[in-house]
C-alpha cells in the first residue's frame, strides 16, 4: 500500500494511502460492467461516501458509457488489451479523502495469456503489488454449478466441479492469486484481502431452478470447493452483485428498464474495510510496542533513581528517558484517536456488509 | 473573495447573476454592489427586462468574469468576482478548455453556488444522473482542502415560480438529488451549506438572500480572524508583562531590541484597531442575521426547515 502527503485541515500533512484493484476473471464475466455500475452507484454518494475519478476525463467516459446504458441499454464493450485502462479512483466520506485506489480495467484474456502478451506481463507484475483482489465469477456459470450440486446430475462429482472450474478459469486465477500473496510475502507485505465477485446475481434463480437466497446460500456453502483459495487463511468477502435483470442470453444491449444495481459498492465498502481493520491492527500493536518501552524506561527510572548519588550522576539518562517517556505518550495519543476514527468508520460501515459471508483464516466469520 | 456558478445548460445561472445584481441595486439596506460602467450598464438593462417579464439575458457561450465591489460603511469593502461558465462546461472533456477552466476556478473558490433547475428536477428523469455528473468536480476541487476561511456552499434551485401552487407537494423531489451532496458537504468543517428556492422575474422569489448569505459567512470570517488576532495580541501583552524586568529591558537595549513594554504598547494598538473594527462588523452581522431570518434554519439535507421561503419582492 503506497501512500501520498496531502495537506489536512490544519495544514499538517495526512498519509492517504492507495490501495491497487486487480480484477481476475474471464472474457465476458462481467468486470468492466461491475465497474461501471460501482463508479455510477458510488460517484453520486452512498451514506456520505463517495467515489470519484482523478481524472474529469475518466469520469465524462464513465458517466456517458453509464448513460448510454440506461438511455440506450448499450453494455460497455468487452476491453481489449488496447483499451486496458488505469483509472484513478478517490474514496472520500463527504470531501475527506479516505483512500486512494489504483484500478487496472484488464481484459479477461490476459488471464490465460502466455506472458509475451503485453497486457499479460504486466497484469502478472502488478499482480505482486496488489493490495485487494477480486475474483469474478459469472454468475451465469455459478448458478448451473448450484443446480448440479442440487440435482446430483449423473456423471461424476468431482468431473462436474472440474468442468465448472475450466469454465470459470478458477485455476488460472488461483495461480496468479498464490503468485500475488507470494510476492507481496517476499516484499514483507501483508496478504492482499480477496473479494470473490459472483455477477449477474439476477442469473442465479434462473440458472439454478432455486429462489436467489438458496442459490446465493448453496453457492456460499459450497464456494470452498469451487474455489479452495478462500479457505487458505486469506479474508475473502462473497459478494452476489447484478447491475440489472437481463436473463441469461448475452446481449449486448438490454432492456433499459431491467437495469437494477444491486449491491454493487459493497466489494469497495468491504475494500476499504479491510484496510481500516488492518490499520487498527497495526495501530494497536503499534500502541502495545510502546506500552511496553514506557515499562522498560519505568523500570531503568527507578534504578536510576535510587540513591542520590545515583541519581545525580545519571541525571543526563534521567532526563532523557522523561523526554522520550513524553514523545511516547503524544505518539500513543495520536495512535489511539486514529484507532478511535478508524473504529468509527468501521461501526458506520459494518451494516453495508451485514449479511455478506466472509472467510477469515479458512473459516465462514460468524 | 471568488464565486463560481456551477450548473448545466439553461440552469438560470446567468440570469440568476444579472437578477441578483439588479435586486442589489434595489434593495441597498445592507451593501451597495456596484461594478464597472459597462457591465452595469449592461446588468442593469438585462435586470430591467427580467423584472418587467419580457425576456431573459442571453445565455453564456464562454466563461466571463464579473467584478462587483460590495461596500458598506465602516468596513473594509469586499472585491467579488463572479464567475460564470457556460453549462456544457460542467461535462466536457478537458481538451475543451473551459472544462478545464471550470475546475481551476472551482479549486480556487471562496464560495459556490450550485443550480438546479426546478422544472427539470421534477419534470426529467434524467435529473438526479445531472446533479450526480457534477458532484465529482466539486469533490476534486474541494477534497481535503485545507485553510482556515469558510466555504459558502448554496444550492440554488432555480425557476420555481414555474411549479405555482405545487411547488410544496413537490418540494421533496426538488431537494432529493442534493441530498447525498449536501450531506457530504454538511460533514466538512471548512463548509457551509444551505439550498434555496429561487425565481427571477417579475415574481422574483430568494433572489438577494443566496448572496446575502454568501455576505454573512464573509462577514463571520472577518470576525473570527479579528477575534484570533485580539487572542494573539492579549496572549503576547500577558507574556511580555510577566517577562518585563529591568534586567530584560536592559538587555533589550543592549540587542537593540524592542522591549516588552514596547511590545506590549504595539500589541495594544492591534488590539483597540480589531475592537474598532469587529464593531462596524457585529453590527453588518445583526443585520444580515436578521434579514436572512425568514428563511428559517436549515434541515441536515441543507433543505430550508418547513420548506418555507418568502417571497422577497425584488
Amino acid at each position: 500500500m503506497d501512500a501520498v502527503a496531502r495537506a489536512g485541515k490544519n495544514g499538517d500533512d495526512v498519509e492517504i494511502p492507495t490501495v491497487k484493484v486487480t480484477m481476475l476473471g474471464t472474457t465476458g464475466s462481467g468486470k468492466s460492467t461491475f465497474m461501471l455500475g460501482m463508479y455510477a452507484t458510488l460517484s453520486a454518494g452512498l451514506r456520505g461516501y463517495f467515489v470519484y475519478a482523478q481524472d474529469q476525463d475518466d469520469h465524462i467516459d464513465l458517466t456517458d458509457a453509464w448513460d448510454r446504458l440506461l438511455d440506450d441499454g448499450l453494455l460497455p464493450p468487452p476491453t481489449t488489451e488496447e483499451r486496458s485502462r488505469r483509472y484513478e479512483f478517490v474514496f472520500t466520506q463527504g470531501f475527506d479523502t479516505l483512500l486512494n485506489i489504483d484500478w487496472l480495467d484488464y481484459r479477461g484474456g490476459a488471464l490465460t495469456d502466455r506472458k509475451t502478451a503485453r497486457d499479460t506481463a504486466e497484469l502478472q507484475q502488478r499482480l505482486g503489488q496488489s493490495d485487494s483482489v477480486y475474483l469474478v465469477l459469472d454468475g451465469n456459470a455459478v448458478g448451473r454449478w448450484v443446480r448440479s450440486i442440487v440435482e446430483g446430475e449423473g456423471d461424476n462429482p468431482s468431473l462436474r466441479l472440474e468442468r465448472i472450474q475450466r469454465e470459470l478459469k478458477v485455476q488460472d486465477m488461483t495461480a496468479q492469486l498464490n503468485r500475488c500473496v507470494g510476492e507481496r510475502r517476499k516484499a514483507g507485505l501483508p496478504a492482499p484481502s480477496v473479494v470473490a465477485l459472483i455477477t449477474k446475481m439476477d442469473t442465479l434463480p434462473v440458472t439454478s431452478g432455486l429462489d436467489r437466497i438458496d442459490a446465493i446460500n448453496l453457492a456460499v456453502e459450497h464456494l470452498p470447493e469451487l474455489l479452495p483459495v478462500v479457505t487458505s487463511g486469506l479474508t475473502t468477502l462473497v459478494s452476489p452483485v447484478q447491475l440489472g435483470e437481463f436473463g441469461t442470453e448475452h446481449h449486448d444491449t438490454v432492456d433499459t428498464q431491467r437495469v437494477n444495481p444491486t449491491h454493487l459498492h459493497k466489494p469497495f465498502v468491504f475494500t476499504l474495510m479491510q484496510y481500516l481493520w488492518s490499520g487498527i491492527e497495526d495501530n494497536e500493536t503499534e500502541l502495545e510496542n510502546l506500552a511496553a518501552a514506557d515499562v522498560a524506561a519505568a523500570t531503568e527510572l527507578e534504578r536510576l533513581r535510587s540513591g542520590v548519588v545515583r541519581s545525580l550522576r545519571n541525571r543526563g539518562r534521567i532526563n532523557s528517558l522523561q523526554s522520550e517517556k513524553q514523545r511516547r505518550r503524544s505518539a500513543a495519543e495520536s495512535r489511539r484517536s486514529t484507532v478511535n476514527l478508524m473504529n468509527s468508520r468501521v461501526q458506520q460501515l459494518r451494516d453495508e456488509l451485514m449479511n455478506l459471508p466472509i472467510y477469515r483464516n479458512g473459516k465462514l466469520a460468524p | 473573495m471568488k464565486i463560481v456558478m456551477l450548473g448545466h445548460s439553461n440552469a438560470g445561472k446567468t440570469t440568476y447573476l444579472t437578477a441578483a445584481y439588479y435586486a442589489m441595486q434595489h434593495d441597498p439596506r445592507i451593501f451597495q454592489i456596484s461594478a464597472g460602467r459597462r457591465d452595469h450598464r449592461r446588468l442593469m438593462r438585462s435586470g430591467r427586462v427580467l423584472a418587467a417579464g419580457r425576456g431573459y439575458p442571453p445565455p453564456s457561450d464562454a466563461r466571463s468574469v464579473h467584478e462587483f465591489v460590495a461596500s458598506r460603511d465602516g468596513i473594509d469593502p469586499v472585491e467579488i468576482s463572479w464567475i460564470d461558465h457556460r453549462g456544457g462546461a460542467a461535462v466536457a472533456k478537458t481538451a475543451d478548455g473551459q472544462a478545464r477552466r471550470l475546475q481551476e476556478d472551482l479549486s480556487a473558490a471562496d464560495a459556490v453556488l450550485l443550480f438546479g433547475d426546478a422544472e427539470r428536477l421534477v419534470g426529467h428523469t434524467h435529473s438526479q444522473r445531472e446533479i450526480d455528473t457534477l458532484v465529482p468536480m466539486l469533490l476534486r476541487a474541494f477534497g481535503d482542502r485545507g485553510g482556515s476561511s469558510t466555504i459558502p456552499f448554496a444550492v440554488l434551485i432555480t425557476k420555481v415560480d414555474a411549479l405555482g401552487d405545487a411547488l410544496d407537494e413537490l418540494r421533496p423531489a426538488l431537494h432529493r438529488p442534493f441530498t447525498a451532496l449536501m450531506d457530504g458537504v454538511r460533514r466538512a468543517e471548512w463548509a457551509v451549506a444551505r439550498s434555496f428556492e429561487v425565481a427571477c422575474g417579475p415574481s422574483a422569489r430568494n433572489v438577494v438572500e443566496p448572496l446575502l448569505w454568501i455576505m454573512q459567512a464573509v462577514i463571520d470570517d472577518r470576525i473570527d480572524t479579528h477575534y484570533t488576532g485580539l487572542d494573539a495580541s492579549l496572549a503576547t501583552m500577558r507574556t511580555k508583562v510577566a517577562e518585563d524586568k529591568v534586567s530584560a529591558r536592559f538587555r533589550a537595549h543592549v540587542n537593540g531590541v524592542p522591549t516588552g513594554q514596547a511590545i506590549v504598547r504595539g500589541e495594544l494598538e492591534k488590539a483597540i484597531g480589531a475592537l474598532a473594527a469587529l464593531r462596524p462588523l457585529h453590527t453588518v452581522a445583526r443585520e444580515l442575521a436578521a434579514a436572512l431570518a425568514h428563511l428559517g434554519a436549515v434541515e441536515p439535507d441543507g433543505a430550508p426547515e418547513g420548506g418555507q421561503h418568502q417571497a422577497v419582492p425584488s
